[in-house]
């Protein structure tokens, strides 16, 4: 066999090359400018919370992220002690946003199918508007509204839950305090996911390939019956990747969170209970007083904060965007 | 009917057209499927102007002409998938043995398990296997089927032609299948929920040669049990599996049907030019 084979004298691959003209050059720096500008920024911030929080990180090692203390005090000698633990913020922070994700999400993935699949064109419209408008609204006002208007009825409930569930470990509370509690905070932080947990899981159910559709109507399906075994199959993992981006918001709400959440720097895991905690609210609560190894504390909280959002967040691009591709 | 493969064909058609020959648009049938001035608009554009066309029951009727000329718009409407498209509209009638299914107070998602489609391109639901597949209807309108489901998972992959090659893997994404598979996957789906009526819209036109033998074989067996109508460009399936041919044809304004007759004589001597140029390859 090897006998007949010839060696075939192939040509060297030749460069293909071309002089680009200097406005294109021109132009294609400055695109290259603005387009690294935004993670040249990104990595600045996180650059200068690593840097400046780095000396919290190193006097409370580990403790800083899995202790609840947070306090400052200066001694008699004039010299600061300190302690800084970010334990009950980082649980907190997860709890409330666990709470927005249990209510937000599925109040979300009702009104994407009802806005794919059962409104007329016109308020089909209206209601895209006004849940996009809700996205553009201003945190503290929803901070405001949560803590005149939605608190006395959260309380309420909080009660009511109490009263049937109390016997669930964390929906019991030690004492009655049900006022200013992550509960309260989660709702609040649940309507402010709303907007683009809705417009990702709408997008990706507008994609639901119209021969499926038809496919599963032709066998006589319901309206109902089509969106459990199509839209809902399709859409699973775009409607997971728009809860991470959710989750995303929520992890770094701030003003919200610090208008209506009683923050106490210890861990509570009672969700119905009036205190808890939240990185991004109290750094806001603490930093106009704070000491100078305070501010660094606070600047590594930062840093914490920085890195879950951007983890949570880098996730839920993936899931988007491979649930988008793939199509499925 | 005698199997396809061992008969001249379009003898044996010719002589299952001749013993079912009923004039259309004679006396309602009663049972079978019946379109009466049968209209269709997008918007405000007309694509089907009054067509009126009788399908007997156990009969199959081939819709063919040239594309764009409203033979798939108008078999959408025999069992209401028109309507889907947004701006759809429609004026006319069908009767489901001899029930307006357009009458207000229709149950739609009831019309379309008597009347089922099968689509051009085979739309297997990806997210469940198989089996599921075949038995998909009975869950998509929530119908509690007595019996039991694995024989009604065979007998319909058997009526289909599909059993003996997916019967080890049932419980396999429907995705694996090649198209014809697919295609046939998609016909025992319909049959699971027993329907009258089977719509069948250009069923072969993303096929290959075999794949296309093998589903005009499940055809000519399913006309024993149910009414058939099929949409196709190819002129020499027209030929193979239809009892009746109608001719539908756009000339520069709706589609119209210009001639319906049974297959061997719409073939050999249409009435209509028209009819004429496009069977023997004229135009279209």
């Amino acid at each position: 066999m090897s006998s007949t084979l010839i060696e075939r004298v192939l040509p060297q691959k030749r460069a293909l090359t071309t002089k680009p003209r200097p406005s294109d050059v021109a132009f294609r720096s400055v695109l290259n400018v603005m387009s690294y500008s935004s993670l040249l920024i990104l990595a600045a911030i996180g650059g200068f919370l690593a840097f400046r929080g780095f000396g919290a990180f190193k006097e409370n090692g580990l403790g800083f992220i899995t202790h609840a203390e947070w306090s400052s005090l200066v001694g008699d000698n004039g010299k600061e002690i300190s302690s800084f633990g970010l334990g009950a913020m980082i649980t907190g922070t997860l709890i409330i946003s666990t709470i927005a994700l249990v209510i937000g999400v599925p109040l979300s993935v009702l009104t994407a199918l009802y806005l794919t699949f059962y409104a007329p064109e016109r308020l089909r419209r209206l209601l895209v508007t006004v849940v996009d408008l809700m996205a553009s609204f201003p945190s503290i006002l929803y901070g405001i509204w949560g803590f005149i208007v939605l608190s006395p009825m959260a309380t309420y409930w909080a009660k009511l839950i109490f009263k049937y569930l109390g016997w669930i470990p964390f929906l019991s509370v030690p004492t009655p305090a049900f006022d200013r509690s992550p509960f309260l905070a989660g709702i609040v932080l649940s309507i402010m996911i709303i907007p683009i947990v809705t417009s990702v899981s709408r997008e990706i159910f507008a994609q639901t390939p119209l021969e499926r559709i038809q496919a599963a109507y032709a066998l006589g399906a319901t309206r109902w019956g089509m969106i459990r075994a199509v839209a809902l199959p399709f859409g699973a993992s775009g409607v997971v990747g728009g809860a991470m981006l959710g989750l995303g918001r929520a992890l770094g709400e701030t003003v919200a969170v610090y208008s209506v959440l009683n923050i106490v720097f210890k861990i509570n895991w009672h969700v119905l209970y009036g205190y808890g905690g939240n990185i991004a609210s109290m750094i806001v609560q603490k930093f106009g007083e704070a000491s100078f190894t305070e501010k660094k504390a606070l600047l590594a909280a930062g840093f914490v904060l920085f890195v879950m959002t951007l983890l949570v967040n880098m996730v839920a691009n993936t899931v988007v965007s491979r649930a988008v591709k793939s199509g499925k | 009917m005698m199997s396809t493969e061992n008969s001249p064909q379009t003898n044996s058609l010719a002589g299952v057209a001749a013993a079912r020959v009923r004039e259309p648009g004679s006396a309602p049938l009663g049972s079978g499927l019946e379109a009466r001035g049968v209209h269709a608009w997008f918007g405000s554009h007309l694509a089907l102007e009054n067509v009126s066309l009788d399908f007997a029951a156990g009969t199959v009727t081939a819709l063919i002409g040239p594309s764009g000329c409203g033979k798939s718009t108008f078999i959408r409407t025999l069992n209401r998938m028109h309507e889907f498209i947004p701006s759809a509209a429609m004026a006319g009638e069908v009767l489901l043995d001899g029930k307006d299914i357009y009458a207000s107070g229709t149950d739609v998602t009831r019309i379309r398990l008597q009347i089922g489609m099968v689509f051009q391109k085979p739309n297997p639901f990806p997210s469940m296997t198989i089996g599921e597949n075949v038995l998909a209807g009975l869950k998509l309108a929530q119908i509690k089927y007595d019996g039991n489901k694995d024989d009604l998972m065979e007998e319909t992959l058997v009526r289909a032609g599909l059993w003996n090659e997916v019967k080890d893997r049932l419980g396999a994404h429907a995705g694996g299948l090649s198209g014809g598979q697919q295609q046939r996957l998609c016909i025992a789906r319909s049959l699971a929920v027993n329907p009258k009526v089977l719509l069948m819209d250009e069923p072969c036109s993303a096929l290959d040669p075999g794949s296309t033998l093998r589903i005009e074989d499940t055809i000519s067996q399913l006309s024993k049990t149910m009414t058939i109508v099929i949409v196709t460009h190819n002129m020499q399936q027209a030929a193979r599996v239809s009892d009746y041919t109608a001719f539908f044809l756009a000339d520069g304004g709706p589609g119209q049907m210009i001639e319906v007759g049974p297959t061997n004589e719409m073939f050999s001597r249409p009435k209509d030019e028209r009819t004429e140029n496009y069977v023997s390859g004229r135009f279209g």
